[in-house]
Parts: structure tokens; sequence; C-alpha cells
């Protein structure tokens, strides 16, 4: 190759690495300023230095040749940098003072951009374990027995579904003679030389490994543990990013197999992998008396909930599932939010801790109901529009298709739902039914940042039900996939 | 042709039978050396595949730096110890089960490959390929694996810090 053409390849590549790059210099100067003595002095600059370089870097989109950045959910991974960041500047918490727990959280970001806006398989590869190094350590930060066994567990679940993953890909590989999933037609027609066999063990390979990232049933073990040791407002993060990363991924993939004739069998995969994690997410929250344990389990039936859409993946099947993801988003980094407030003000961590808070603090009382009957799916709420748009795409689906599949569904989740509120409105039954048994310590620390943060989150959340088609609006203007 | 085809199965045999070794044998460190012929078993078949710089990077990586490190470690412990590391098989049965139905499973499944993708041809990936390709076409790629380097060295340097402290 003459130099002059690798010299143009670069100044066209070089646009790849605005946003990347903002955000591995903002690593590295999180790194540096450990050196000097900024930290004595502000003790919550390395926030600051967060929020600056990981909320811009994911804007910066361009349309990018190895990436391939038409998506933007870029300026929800934004969003949730600020959020991360501004909950932690607020806390006093030593071990969330240094340079290493920002820098790990950033390379979660940087990998989750990565996957975000890539359709090369080795490409997300390396976004996915960009995300998942950082997450086992941070999974053991609070270096205690029981968090170095759940990021020993998550360790081990997220290399052997890699490695499942890696599989998938080389016969993928090998049969397409594709890496990137940019040229459906070209993909669905060397797929569709291959026998029905063979694509089902490929694609289930594939989505086996992203199930992992999505903690959708095979391969959800680790995220109670995970959950549970890991620091608050870095749990927040592992239900949030690494799952609409994995998502979107995903979804690209769905809209290449969607076109080959094994589609039929290849989407009892999904069906198997949505209805399972449902089914135990519901379950299994209904028997658990940790705050932050049930949570993780309701993010697995949350899982379930958004692989339905992709089931039926017509073009309004698709934008339902673009505004359940956002918010899903918004509930997640609110609820972690108030989850965080209550440990650090109150030390709750089961739910007999929450008994009489409601008269404590009757603001984030209020709101917290609020967000929970959101994550329930009732009005009025954006998280009821959010299923009701899932409702009515598979209730297209059983129109269009006739298939009977989409009645199945429809019955299973319609009875989830009721499940789900018996273990949601646990919380604001024991705030606000309950007298308070004990006080325990209260935290005189005020977290204004976080109360308004929290209102911020939930007033969307709320608005988004009086007015879904303002929200539904910039989902389509903006191109989420290609 | 025949050749090759011969070779290749040689190489096979040596993969298959130094990995059944690495589960049947209880020493550990009997496992690591048996997994350095394994190691070398698929570089042969990388190299018969025209994937040289495969075959070193594997050789050098795997063989010349992670598996001695794995013997160093083993012997080590084998001195604090002053006994050989010995691992149980747990869950025979079990396992079989899982490995037959694991092989039937993919093997079943593969038979209806089609392949796209042809034997690469002689020096069509060699080194200064791999390289042109690693400075231009996947620079992102490459510097973006040397940010997931860093940030693990970062973690795995924090908690060292970290253990030694307490």
């Amino acid at each position: 190759m003459e130099l002059k053409n690798l010299l143009e390849n670069q100044i066209v590549l070089l646009k790849d690495f605005l946003p990347v790059g903002v955000m591995a210099l903002g690593l590295v100067v999180l790194l540096m300023s450990e050196l000097t003595a900024l930290k004595t002095r502000y003790p919550n600059a390395f926030a600051w230095i967060f929020i600056v370089f990981f909320s811009v870097g994911p804007l910066f989109v361009e349309p990018l040749s190895v990436l391939e950045a038409k998506g933007s959910f870029n300026i929800l991974l934004s969003l949730s940098a600020l959020v991360f960041g501004l909950q932690n500047w607020s806390l006093t918490d030593k071990s969330r003072q240094n340079s290493e727990y920002y820098a790990l959280v950033g390379s979660i970001f940087i990998g989750a951009y990565v996957l975000l806006n890539t359709s090369h398989f080795l490409v997300a590869i390396i976004g996915l374990e960009l995300m998942s190094i950082p997450a086992y350590l941070l999974t053991c930060w609070n270096t205690k027995k029981s968090s170095y066994e759940a990021g020993l567990k998550y360790f081990i679940y997220g290399g052997f579904s890699t490695a499942v993953l890696l599989y998938g890909v080389s016969w993928w590989y090998g049969a397409t003679g594709f890496l990137e999933l940019g040229s459906i037609e070209v993909l669905v027609v060397a797929l569709n030389q291959s026998s029905t066999p063979f694509v089902l063990m490929t694609a289930g390979c594939i989505v086996i490994g992203l199930a992992y990232k999505i903690a959708a049933f095979p391969m959800h073990f680790w995220s109670p543990d995970a959950y549970q040791e890991a620091p608050t407002p870095v749990v927040g993060l592992f239900a949030v990013v690494p799952k609409i990363a994995g998502f979107v991924f995903l979804e690209k993939l769905t809209l290449v197999l969607m076109g080959t004739t094994h589609w039929q069998s290849v989407q009892k995969i999904y069906l198997l992998l949505a209805v399972l994690s449902l089914l135990l997410g519901n379950l299994a929250a209904l028997k658990q008396n940790k705050a932050k344990r049930m949570m993780a389990y309701s993010s697995i039936a949350h899982t379930g909930f958004m692989l339905f859409p992709l089931l039926h993946a017509s073009e309004s099947n698709l934008s339902y599932f673009h505004f359940y993801l956002v918010l899903y988003a918004f509930m997640n980094m609110a609820l972690f939010l108030f989850l965080d407030y209550y440990e650090r003000k109150f030390d709750v961590s089961s739910l007999v801790d929450f008994k009489g808070l409601g008269s404590k603090s009757v603001f984030m009382g209020v709101l917290l109901l609020i967000l929970l009957i959101s994550l329930t799916g009732l009005p009025p709420t954006g998280g009821f529009i959010a299923k009701l748009l899932i409702f009515t795409g598979m209730y297209e689906g059983l129109v269009q298709s006739g298939d009977l599949i989409f009645l199945f569904i429809l019955i299973l989740a319609g009875i989830n739902t009721v499940i789900a509120l018996f273990y949601y409105l646990k919380i604001p039954y024991f705030m606000f039914m309950k007298k308070e048994a004990v006080v325990k310590k209260i935290n005189p620390k005020s977290f204004l940042v976080v109360n308004f943060l929290g209102f911020i989150l939930v007033f969307l959340i709320t608005v988004s039900f009086f007015m879904p088609t303002w929200l539904m609006g910039i989902i389509n203007n903006v191109n989420f996939v290609q | 042709m025949e050749f090759t085809n011969f070779i290749s199965y040689f190489f096979i045999a040596i993969v298959v039978v130094a990995s059944s070794g690495i589960f049947l044998t209880k020493n550990v460190l009997y496992a690591a050396l048996l997994l350095v012929f394994s190691m070398l078993g698929l570089a042969g078949i990388y190299v018969l595949l025209n994937a040289e710089f495969v075959a070193v990077t594997q050789i050098m990586i795997y063989v010349g730096g992670v598996l001695v490190l794995v013997v160093f470690a083993i012997m080590l412990a084998h001195n604090y110890s002053g006994k050989p590391l010995v691992v149980e098989n747990n869950n025979l049965k079990l396992g079989l089960f899982t490995v037959v139905l694991f092989v039937g499973v993919v093997g079943y499944s593969i038979s209806g490959v089609h392949y796209a993708v042809q034997k690469e041809q002689d020096g069509a990936n060699s080194v200064e390929a791999i390289g042109v390709q690693l400075i231009s076409r996947n620079l992102l790629s490459f510097e973006l694996i040397a940010v997931f380097l860093l940030v693990s060295l970062v973690g795995a340097i924090y908690f060292a810090s970290k253990i030694r402290k307490t």
C-alpha cells in the first residue's frame, strides 16, 4: 500500500478518535492528577474531572468508518456519566475519592461507547471487555470477603460467556466472510446457504454471549451478587450502561437474522431467553429481602420485557423498544440514586429497614413511590406508557403474523406485571404504612444534588406519561441504528 | 496435499491427546506441561492454515510467556507447601455427558455450514500486511486495546496495594 493512500486513510480515521480520545484523555488526566496535591485541596476534584470528560466525550458524534456512530444512545451515555459524577460528587466516602475508582468507571463508559457505535464484531468484543474487566474490579471495591466472592463469580461468568461469544463469532465469520454487520443483504444471502441448525448454533452462541451483558436468563447468575456487593452508584451503572450497549448491539444482530430464512427457529432462542428472564426475575424478586438484590432481579425481568419487541422487529416495534430502553435507563438511574441516598442517610440495606422512613423525608419518599409505580408499569408514569407500547407491539405482531406466540407473550407479560406490583410496592408499604421500630443512625449531611437529580429524573418519567409523543419524537428523530 | 493432510491430523492428535490429558491428570504441574503441548499443536495447525503470524504469537505469548509464568507459580506453590499440587476430578459422569452432548450438538450443527471464507493463499496475511492494517484501518481497535491494558493494570495495582496495606 502506498504511503499517500495510508495517510489519506489516517485523516479519515482521525475522526473516529475524537469521542474515544476525549474519554481516554480523561482517563489519563484522572490518573495523573493522583500525583498532584489536587486531591488534598479539593476532595471532589476527581468527580468534576470525570463529569467534564465523560459527559462531553460521547457527544462528539460523527459518521465514522470503523465505528458506525449513527446511533444516538450516546446522549444517554453522557447523561449517565453526568448523573454518576454528580452522585459521587456529593459523597464524602474515602474509598470513592480515588482516581482509580473514576478511571475504572471511565473505562466502562469507553467500552459502552464503542459497543454502542460499532457494528464490527471484533471491535464490539474489545468494547465488551473494556466494560467487563473494570466491572469485576468495581464489584470487589469494598474489599470484603463477600464482595471478592461476587467479583470472582462475575469474572468466571464473564470469561465463559466471552468464550462462547467468540466461538459463535468465529463460525459466523466462516459462514459469511464478514465481521461487520453493516451490509445486511450480503449477510442474509450467505447465511441462507447454511443449514438451520448451524445458524441456530451460531446465533445462539452470540446471543448468549451478549445475554451476559444484558443479564438475561442463562447468564444472569452474577447479577444479584454483583448488585448486592458493588458500591451503589456503580450498581446504577451496571444496570444502565452495559445493558443499553448490549441491547443496541443485539438489535443490530437481530436486524440481520430477521431477514434470513432461519428466523422462525432463531426467534425461539429470543423467546426462550425473554420468557425465562421475565419469569425468573419476577418470581425470584418476590422472595428477596435486600433492596439491591431485589432490584437486580427486577432488572432481569425488565431485560425479559425488552427482548419481546426483538421477536417481531418491525419499524414501529423497534421504536417502542427504544422508548422502553430510554425509560428503563431513566428509571434505573433514578432508582439507584434513591437507594444510595437511603443507604447513606439512614443506613438502609434490607427492605425492613425502610420502616417509617416515609415520614422522615416525605419529599424523597413520594418521589421513590412514583418511581416504583413507574417500574411496575402503572399510570400515571412513563413506565406505563413503555409497557403499553410493548403490548401494542406484541398485538401488532399477533395481527400481522398470526403467530400464537404473541398471544402467549401478551398473557404472560400481563400476569408478570401483576406479580411485579407485589414486590415493588413492598418498599412504599414499609415506608408509609409501618411505624418505625428503632431509630437507626441518621447521617446529617444533606444531599441536595442527589435530591435535585432524583427530582429531575422522576419529573422526566412522569412527563413522558403525559407527553409520550414528545419523547417518542426525540427518539424517532435521531436514527438509532443505521 | 496428502502429506499436508497427514501432518494436520498429526497436530490435531497432539492437541486432542494433550487437552484430554489435562483433564485426566490430577497433578497441576503435569497439566500445565500438557497445556504447552496443546498450544504447540495449535501453533502447528495455524502454520498449516497459512497463518504464520498467529502461530508465532501463539508460541511467543502463550508458550513463552503465560505458561512459563503458570509453571513458575505452580513450582513456587509446590516449594511452599512441600507437596505437589493435586486437584480432584468431580462430577465425572455429568462432565462426560456434557461433553458428549456438546460434541453431538456442535457436530450436527456444523455439518450444515456453507463456508464463504476460503483458505488464505501464501503470504496473503503476512506480518507486513497485518502491520499495515494495525496502523491504518484498525488503528482505533489497536489503541482501544492499549486503553484496556492500562485499565487492567491500574486495577491490578490498586488491589495489590490495598491488600498489602490491610
